[in-house]
């Protein structure tokens, strides 16, 4: 598909790992919104990690997507020339600041940000300084003096250029990046850092929407990640205490929300504890608010005329097969179910993005001798879906406010989640107005097959309460999650940030 | 000899090659000469090319040196002239700012200062701070970072009850932590498996795997990672390898003892009680299998043999069982 290119548009959307070469909850948000705007010219900014790791675009780019660039941030990139240099003295002063603003968690950030971004394009603190410079080596030898608690200095050294050099690469996205009136960016992280960049080099508003924490599951890769390495000596070695270079990367992340956080006005949400989450972590109160997901509720109505009068035994998990999903909880529930209900089917339809996890996925089917009952479908259109299904069933261990759920309803099929994100709220009502008009399926805890199948198993043996949660689940989505309302909240965000 | 030197002398020679191709004599002697000047002028250069190249890739070795011999010897006057001239114009030509030669720095040194952080709580405290939901958020998740030395059999619990907690990050760290003993059984069951089923691997070594697949879904079970009917079907498929490995080493003794443990879980107390027998039977220690064999007559509600079999495992006392055996061991209780 050609790409798209221009020198000025609307809006500039900044797009870490999604839209459009990933598929998903987010993607499809985006894609939403562009369609809904068509008066809107949009120029996408994909960040990724390398090149590689995407395939061709998920998505036909709507007419209205003016132009669209892909920067890869651990990709080959061309470094300027090594060459001896000195650095200019007091030119480290700066990130000296804003480090210590980050650890003292300063109110604002914006004055040290700003100080920052016009000593960056100077000889004190470009990237040949940074990489190159005695000033950058006398800094960084410094700060692991007198802070590293791992020994290794090769591993403190290569960890603080790996992680810094992305600063340069989106700096110079933002020295090239079209005209637009306004920026928004759908996660903070470094497409948040360079809605940041941006504002403050060119002035323009800066509308942050965050579908899940990006800092908060960088954080929880990170605990668990095994690359990056932890040289105590295992006498000295503190069970509970995580490796220094583990430390180092959550606190960048963080940092690099903050100052997302810091830029962006308004601070979008999907739902209330993600709001909360967002001020715990450095938003102003004030420029936070909730836009819950919304969806086109009448695409969904031939696929509710289409269903059968009996829900067919069949349970289904939509989503991509990955481990944030949980697709093996899914799969050892469906053990538990066919024991008890030997015509029932599991169906996980959704791309296989991460080969490893969905290989992992497949041995455990076989495993629990499901070869017959579970099937793996890849990706499928939600309205053909829906008709053939008789549970919709989410055992992911974390989401936002995932639309699968608002599909579901939709086309008249009840819902089985784990208790995350806005899941509980989605399926119980949010307020007494809503909780009124009764559950829409049913909650369980995360990774817990046993009660996951139990649910599933008691909706579909029930046909009153199957009944009564497939009409509550249209109710609510009718009610409270059509697109009309999302998009009508939209529409007033662009406008005030465009006036 | 300098470099300078070197180009003239194999300048001269190869001029003196080709001259002597003219000469009027005899065509073989023309010719022994040609090569003898020609093959003494290509070495002259691939000495210098070798000299030039060192500075670069000390490690450049006789390889390198035959390449650029056979260059010059196999396109006379070319080669050779084409690597005097990159040398000339390497030695000669302008060049700009060079960088200095790498000059060695001090490396910083470790100060373990900054790592002399006391310890936020001991071992016993991390229970009460898991479950305090007053505690500050990162206090507990250091906590729960901390199970991952605790062996799974005592952790694997406690971080199971953090998979209902409120805040996310507690509860992704906590399936995390599962996940990731999980995933190492599944893998080594899923190798055992696949090697069990390749037609190439010869029967002592599927002997082997039978027992290691029945020893691996026993760890599902051990470690509490699975319960209700998931358990139910660790049980079977582990009873059902352990069944085929019996069926060709009969005189396992711990393969016995695990078959009557499975039994036992099974609630078929009096097979298990006879696998336990005939593991002791086949060589294992007493010890071993005494704790089983007391709890199977404890649920037959024979506590005469409850009590014998526990003195005798009083003997030997360990620190989880110190309390049971002290118990069982003071005349006259229990009640009967």
């Amino acid at each position: 598909m050609a790409v798209p290119r221009a020198d000025r548009a609307d809006i500039g959307m900044l797009l870490e790992g999604t839209y459009p070469y990933v598929s998903g909850g987010v993607s499809s948000w985006v894609h939403q919104v562009i369609r809904a705007f068509p008066q809107y010219r949009f120029a996408l900014v994909f960040i990724g990690s390398r090149r590689e790791d995407y395939g061709d675009m998920r998505y036909e780019l709507p007419p209205n997507v003016v132009h669209l660039e892909m920067h890869y941030i651990h990709g080959e990139q061309a470094r300027p020339l090594v060459r001896e240099m000195e650095g200019t003295p007091g030119s480290y002063e700066v990130v000296h600041a804003l480090h210590e603003g980050f650890r003292t968690r300063a109110p604002s950030l914006s004055g040290l940000l700003n100080r920052f971004m016009d000593a960056r394009g100077t000889d004190g603190l470009d990237e040949s300084s940074f990489l190159y410079s005695r000033s950058a080596w006398r800094y960084i030898t410094e700060q692991y003096r007198s802070r590293s608690t791992d020994p290794s200095f090769i591993d403190y050294f290569w960890t603080v250029r790996m992680m810094h050099m992305p600063i340069w690469t989106l700096a110079r996205v933002a020295d090239t990046l079209p005209a637009v009136r306004a920026y928004h960016t759908v996660s903070t992280g470094y497409a948040g850092f360079l809605g940041a960049m941006l504002k403050r080099r060119y002035g323009r508003p800066l509308i942050l929407s965050e579908h899940g924490i990006y800092t908060k599951e960088r954080k929880i890769d990170l605990f668990q990640s095994e690359w990056i390495k932890d040289n105590r000596d295992v006498m000295v070695r503190e069970p509970a205490e995580i490796g220094y270079l583990k430390q180092l990367w959550i606190r960048f992340f963080e940092s690099l929300g903050r100052l997302c956080y810091d830029a962006a006005d308004p601070i979008v949400a999907l739902y209330e504890a993600n709001r909360l989450r967002q001020v715990e972590d450095g938003a102003e109160p004030a420029r936070t608010r909730n836009v819950p997901n919304g969806i086109d509720v009448a695409r969904f109505l031939p696929a509710r005329a289409a269903r059968p009068a009996a829900p067919p035994p069949v349970l289904c998990l939509v989503g991509r097969v990955v481990p944030i999903k949980d697709v093996k909880t899914f799969v050892r529930a469906m053990r538990i179910v066919v024991n008890r209900l030997p015509d029932a089917q599991g169906w996980i339809a959704g791309p296989t993005e991460d080969r490893a996890y969905a290989e992992e996925c497949g041995n455990l089917v076989a495993s629990l001798g499901l070869g017959g009952s579970v099937k793996f479908l890849g990706f499928q259109k939600m309205e053909e879906l829906l008709p053939r299904i008789g549970v919709m069933v989410l055992s992911s261990i974390s989401e936002g406010l995932p639309l699968v759920i608002l599909e579901s309803y939709a086309g008249g099929v009840p819902v089985v989640s784990t208790d995350v994100g806005s899941c509980r709220q989605l399926i119980q009502g949010l307020d007494a107005e809503d909780r009124a008009l009764g559950a829409s399926g049913r909650v369980v805890g995360i990774a817990n097959p046993e009660a996951l199948a139990a649910a599933a198993i008691a909706l579909l043996s029930n046909p009153d309460e199957w009944r009564s949660a497939q009409e509550a689940g249209i109710r609510r989505v009718e009610r409270y999650y059509s697109q009309e309302l999302m998009i009508g909240c939209y529409r007033e965000i662009y406008e005030k940030a465009l006036a | 000899m300098s470099s300078l030197k070197l180009a003239f002398l194999a300048l001269a020679l190869e001029t003196s090659g080709i001259a002597a191709l003219f000469a009027p004599a005899n065509a073989y002697v023309v010719l022994c000469a040609f090569f003898v000047a020609h093959g003494c002028a290509s070495l002259l250069v691939a000495l210098m090319m070798m000299r030039f190249v060192q500075q670069f890739y000390p490690a450049s070795d006789r390889s390198a040196f035959g390449y650029f011999a056979a260059l010059c010897f196999f396109v006379p006057v070319l080669g050779l002239v084409a690597l005097l001239l990159l040398l000339a114009f390497v030695r000669y030509a302008p060049t700009g700012p060079r960088m200095k030669a790498y000059e060695l720095i001090e490396s910083p040194r470790y100060s373990s200062a900054a790592a002399e952080s006391p310890p936020a709580f001991n071992r016993a405290g991390i229970r009460p701070v898991l479950q305090s939901r007053t505690a500050p958020l990162e206090l507990r998740l250091k906590a729960l970072l901390a199970l991952q030395s605790v062996p799974s059999r005592a952790a694997n619990n406690l971080i199971r009850q953090m998979l209902s907690e409120p805040v996310d990050d507690m509860r992704l760290l906590a399936y995390g932590l599962l996940d990731a003993r999980e995933k190492v059984l599944d893998a080594r069951i899923h190798g055992l498996k696949t090697r069990l089923e390749a037609l190439d691997t010869p029967e002592g070594a599927r002997v082997t795997i039978l027992k290691e697949l029945a020893e691996s879904y026993w760890e599902f079970i051990y470690r509490g990672i699975v319960q209700g009917d998931l358990l139910r079907h660790c049980v079977a498929e582990s009873r059902r390898y352990l069944g085929e490995f019996l069926e060709r080493e009969a005189r396992d003794p711990g393969a016995w003892a695990l078959h009557g443990r499975l039994l036992a879980l099974e609630r078929k107390d009096r097979e298990a009680d006879e696998a336990f027998g005939r593991a002791v039977a086949l060589g294992l220690s007493e010890t071993r299998v005494l704790p089983y064999r007391a709890e199977l007559a404890f649920r037959q509600r024979d506590f005469d043999r409850v009590r014998q079999l526990v003195r005798q495992l009083g003997t030997q006392p360990t620190s989880a069982l110190a309390a049971v055996t002290r118990y069982w061991s003071e005349d006259g209780r229990p009640a009967r």
